[in-house]
């Protein structure tokens, strides 16, 4: 008799109300957190900016020096952090080089339209950067220039990475402070965006650098435009998507973390 | 002048832009902290009335039977429910299909149509002649209903003012590919967040067109549906604001469907639907701004609904003048500190707005592993806008050339 009562008792408490009536519970205690970690990310990123970032630029700088890339070193101050920037010297746009590469373009923008690639998103990606390259080889034959010189873009490159690194922490923790993630989780979000920002603008400059030095500043439009911050949002979309499904088995395994209207 | 024209249009753009990003944020924080509004699907013992379910068909021959034995299941009083499912110039089995049921059923009344006009529309019209019942549902053909559902939906209308109902609706082929868990993910985040946000705030839940329903004097009010309408659903929402009735949102109400398995087929759905609701924006978008039955912020959410479809074009040209400023070597970056701050904010925050919505709205719905999917609703990214832009286009090209526009149904895999 007692354990039925007992199989019965377990037995409502399992029943949970409908999906269509949860809420979520965030409580003074979370936004202190992800106000804290935004505090303490800022001001801790901008110290390890302030130490290593002039450091991985003068290590990108030997890099590109030992590809053999001919580069200058451009001093700038930029939120207080001091480096001296690489600047691959770029190869003049050439009104036969926009001819040629315009052409191109436009092939492969007739190849990738009947390229069994069905109306995927990928295509649209090929198609957009095609598209890009086609309009900057066009501005190049017409005007004789694209986009920006050799020192304006990479410093504009360098002080972009230097403005996402901190903007991750503000983001990061704004965004975390309004789902019920735990402390661990939001730290960890800031912590691996900023560690993963770090690496990737790093990347991202020498890989830039390198492609201008060889083709010049008639790619400048696709690298800032495609893979310049709009790629920042990607990965921290990633990172931010780990965090959610650690939230939602957390949240799966524990009816009472529900809050229910 | 160049340059001043297309930084101009630039800060335009990011400032609608800015305006979509924060109401999809006041969206989500009210559907996480909010008091939620719910329907009147509790109250159920109150007495049913009597109702009438129409299923307009075009070619449906393989997903008719599915949807029809779910509505004949349905725990509604039998004496109470007529189903009428309409066969708009079919030309598969679906006209077979239907006079079995018709034969085995007495609820089941089909209704063939054969005249010069096609489309839901036109099909609508014709089958309200032949209904005699104050309430009428509408399920797509691809529509699976569960048991309690006509009642939890024919209850929001106790209010007197209600004149339409909305459930939420889910797909049921999520599992089919990346494509479908992804489509899952946005419905699942434009129902359980948006359209149960806008309810909660007192704004204008939008009618789809299935899985709802409305009031027969509605439709006679406002003289039934546009037959040249692709996007009907979106003209009676602006038709039931402007004449002040209401709509409900049921988010508990839930109806299984079908989403394209195919990038193809997505593609001519947004495009239909980019088309349809733009032409309903051309329309009525200033008399729904001027409506005095709506307060304020209805009108503004209202116009903001109207015109979302025209956020993709706008979002391109915005990003052709920017493409243009950096070329000209113009673009302003070099504005000081504040200005690059807020740039890559705008850049973080209105980027990640609606993948942030649908996360709340995939939380709140229990899900886990799948949310590892979220970045990929930032690589269907180019395709939506393009699509959207395709239709917006069309739209642009029936209002100059005063064209009908062809109904192009989406493709069904009966799954």
């Amino acid at each position: 008799m007692s354990t039925d009562g007992n199989a019965q008792s377990r037995a409502v408490v399992t029943i949970r109300p409908h999906r269509s009536h949860r809420t979520l519970r965030v409580n003074a205690k979370s936004w202190t957190s992800s106000g804290l970690t935004v505090v303490i990310g800022v001001a801790a990123t901008y110290a390890v900016l302030q130490a290593l970032w002039p450091r991985i630029i003068a290590m990108l700088s030997r890099l590109l020096s030992l590809s053999g890339v001919t580069s200058s070193r451009e001093a700038d101050f930029y939120l207080g952090i001091h480096t001296r920037v690489p600047v691959p010297s770029f190869p003049a746009v050439s009104v036969e080089l926009s001819l040629k590469l315009a052409g191109i373009c436009a092939l492969l923008l007739l190849v990738v339209s009947v390229l069994p690639l069905g109306k995927s998103p990928l295509r649209y990606w090929i198609n957009a950067n095609i598209f890009v390259l086609l309009l900057t080889s066009l501005y190049a034959f017409f005007t004789g220039t694209a986009a920006y010189g050799n020192s304006t873009f990479m410093l504009l490159v360098e002080r972009t990475s230097i403005l996402m690194i901190l903007t991750v922490p503000i983001f990061s923790g704004m965004v975390s402070a309004f789902l019920p993630f735990s402390i661990v989780e939001r730290v960890g979000m800031v912590v691996l965006t900023v560690m993963f920002d770090m690496v990737f603008a790093a990347v991202r400059i020498i890989v830039f650098a390198l492609l201008t030095a060889r083709f010049g500043s008639i790619v400048e439009a696709n690298l800032y435009l495609f893979f310049g911050p709009l790629m920042d949002v990607v990965y921290f979309l990633s990172i931010f998507s780990l965090a959610a499904v650690s939230l939602g088995k957390r949240l799966s395994r524990n009816a009472e973390a529900w809050e229910w209207l | 002048m160049v340059v001043a024209i297309l930084g101009g249009w630039l800060v335009f753009v990011v400032l609608v832009m800015t305006i979509y990003t924060a109401r999809h944020f006041v969206f989500t924080f009210s559907r996480i902290y909010g008091k939620q509004r719910v329907s009147f699907n509790d109250a159920y013992e109150s007495s049913l009335p009597p109702i009438t379910v129409l299923i307009p068909m075009h070619n449906e021959g393989s997903v008719a039977a599915a949807c029809l034995d779910a509505i004949l299941a349905s725990d509604y009083p039998s004496g109470h429910l007529e189903v009428v499912p309409i066969d708009d110039h079919s030309e598969d089995d679906t006209a077979e299909v239907l006079a079995r049921y018709a034969a085995h059923d007495s609820r089941v009344r089909p209704i063939t149509i054969s005249g010069k006009l096609r489309g839901k529309s036109n099909a609508l019209n014709l089958a309200l002649e032949e209904v005699d019942t104050e309430i009428v549902l509408v399920f797509d053909a691809d529509y699976t209903p569960g048991r309690g559902l006509l009642r939890a939906l024919v209850m929001a209308f106790i209010d007197p003012e209600v004149g339409a109902v909305m459930g939420r609706v889910v797909p049921r082929n999520t599992e089919a590919n990346l494509l479908t868990r992804l489509l899952s993910m946005e419905r699942s985040g434009g129902y359980q967040v948006d359209q149960q946000a806008r309810y909660n705030l007192d704004l204008l839940p939008q009618y789809g067109g299935t899985v709802g329903g409305f009031r027969r004097r509605l439709l006679d009010e406002i003289g039934g549906f546009d037959p040249a309408a692709l996007a009907e659903d979106t003209e009676l929402t602006a038709s039931i604001y402007k004449h002040g009735w209401k709509i409900v949102y049921d988010n508990r109400a839930e109806c299984y469907e079908e989403v394209p398995q195919t990038w193809s087929s997505r593609f001519k759905q947004l495009r239909r639907w980019s088309r349809g609701h733009n032409r309903v924006m051309l329309r009525h978008v200033i008399t729904l701004m001027r409506a005095r039955e709506l307060v304020l912020l209805a009108r503004i959410d209202a116009s903001l609904l109207l015109l979302c479809y025209l956020v993709p074009p706008l979002l391109i040209s915005g990003w052709l003048a920017a493409l243009a400023l950096f070329l000209m070597g113009r673009l302003p970056f070099a504005g000081g500190v504040v200005l690059a701050f807020c740039v890559v904010l705008y850049n973080s925050f209105g980027n990640f707005a609606p993948v942030y919505q649908v996360a709340t709205a995939e939380i709140l719905d229990g899900s886990t592993s799948r949310l590892l999917l979220l970045p990929y609703l930032f690589y269907m990214f180019p395709f939506n806008s393009w699509a959207i832009s395709v239709g917006f286009m069309d739209a642009v090209g029936d209002a100059i050339k005063r064209r009908r526009g062809d109904w192009e149904k989406t493709a069904r895999v009966a799954s």
